[in-house]
């Protein structure tokens, strides 16, 4: 990895921090929201880390560099926006799963009613990722009931 | 006429710092795409329970967008082998000199199909990327490295490519709501 690639992938990363942050504050996906308890900061603060990133970016040095050498062609782009937006999610998901682990076992899943627990983004609003993909694969391999 | 263009706005540069250091910015081949990027993260996320898969759709439509305007541009590119304005025009250079063919502006196609894709869903979110197309375009042709012929000529690959994968993913609706069902399973989706 070179220096290049290091501060695009860092860059990325706290990009989609700050992107995914607000967007779940925004759309009450409470579960993976890291400073749940307080909305208007995380909202503040990921605004400033992405306008930090940028800046930080673009400012630090000359980012204009031949695609063809030191700079990165469209692939290497795609391919570590790729790694270091899927890095930043699994981290964000990760510790807003260990920090939210008691406020979502009250997830309104009850196993013994009903077989599969809800699908989708949308119970993110009432539980943590890890809890409701362990809550999945509870159901998937029988040990729900 | 078209050289004549690129010689007369590439006359500016030099002469306003600040102007010329916010072109430098946009001309850059990551800030238009990442910012992109960034947004089709969040539209991803966006919306209830019933308008977030439409949304994660247009998300979709428009990867495929981008992917197949990209393709198109390259093959053009191979076609019509056009030198870039630097190497018959005396400019000042705001960007490092691309080896690449000029016609068309793979930056215009992939800018101009990012905005189409996601214009026919969202108005304004849409009309927004269409200006920060826009002067992404502008951008290049200020700083020397396409004609403005170039610049149209993306754009019309991008919105093509756009519509085309819209058109696409329309035929072939089953594909992307039998991803979005099993990434439903899993919390991606």
């Amino acid at each position: 990895m070179t220096d290049f690639e290091a501060a695009y992938a860092l860059w990325v990363a706290l990009g989609t921090l700050g992107v995914a942050q607000y967007a779940a504050v925004a759309n009450g996906l409470w579960g993976i929201v890291v400073l749940r308890r307080w909305p208007n900061a995380t909202k503040v603060c990921s605004a400033l880390i992405v306008v930090g990133a940028f800046a930080w970016f673009f400012i630090s040095e000359d980012r204009n560099q031949p695609d063809t050498g030191y700079g990165l062609d469209g692939v290497e782009q795609a391919r570590w926006f790729a790694v270091a937006a899927t890095a930043s999610l699994l981290v964000q998901i990760g510790v807003s799963s260990i920090v939210n682990h008691r406020w979502g076992a009250s997830h309104g899943w009850d196993p013994t009613e009903e077989r599969w627990p809800p699908a989708g983004l949308a119970w993110l609003e009432r539980t943590t990722f890890a809890r409701a993909l362990a809550a999945r694969m509870r159901a998937v391999f029988g040990g729900s009931r | 006429m078209d050289g004549a263009v690129v010689r007369f706005l590439n006359s500016g540069v030099g002469n306003v710092a600040l102007f010329d250091w916010l072109m430098n910015v946009l001309v850059s081949d990551y800030f238009v795409p990442v910012t992109g990027s960034l947004l089709l993260v969040a539209l991803w996320m966006t919306g209830t329970h019933e308008t977030r898969p439409l949304n994660q759709v247009t998300t979709m439509i428009t990867a495929g967008a981008i992917g197949g305007a990209n393709a198109i541009t390259t093959i053009i590119n191979g076609i019509v082998d056009r030198p870039r304005p630097f190497v018959d025009n005396d400019l000042t250079l705001l960007f490092y000199a691309p080896t690449d063919p000029s016609f068309p502006s793979n930056t215009a196609s992939v800018g101009f199909a990012l905005a189409t894709a996601v214009f026919l869903r969202h108005r304004r979110l849409g009309g927004a990327l269409y200006v920060l197309a826009f002067c992404w375009g502008f951008a290049r042709v200020y700083a020397g490295v396409h004609y403005p012929t170039d610049i149209l000529a993306g754009a019309g690959v991008g919105i093509m490519g756009a519509l085309l994968a819209a058109t696409l993913f329309r035929l072939f609706a089953f594909v992307p709501s039998y991803a979005l069902r099993w990434l439903r399973l899993v919390y991606a989706a």
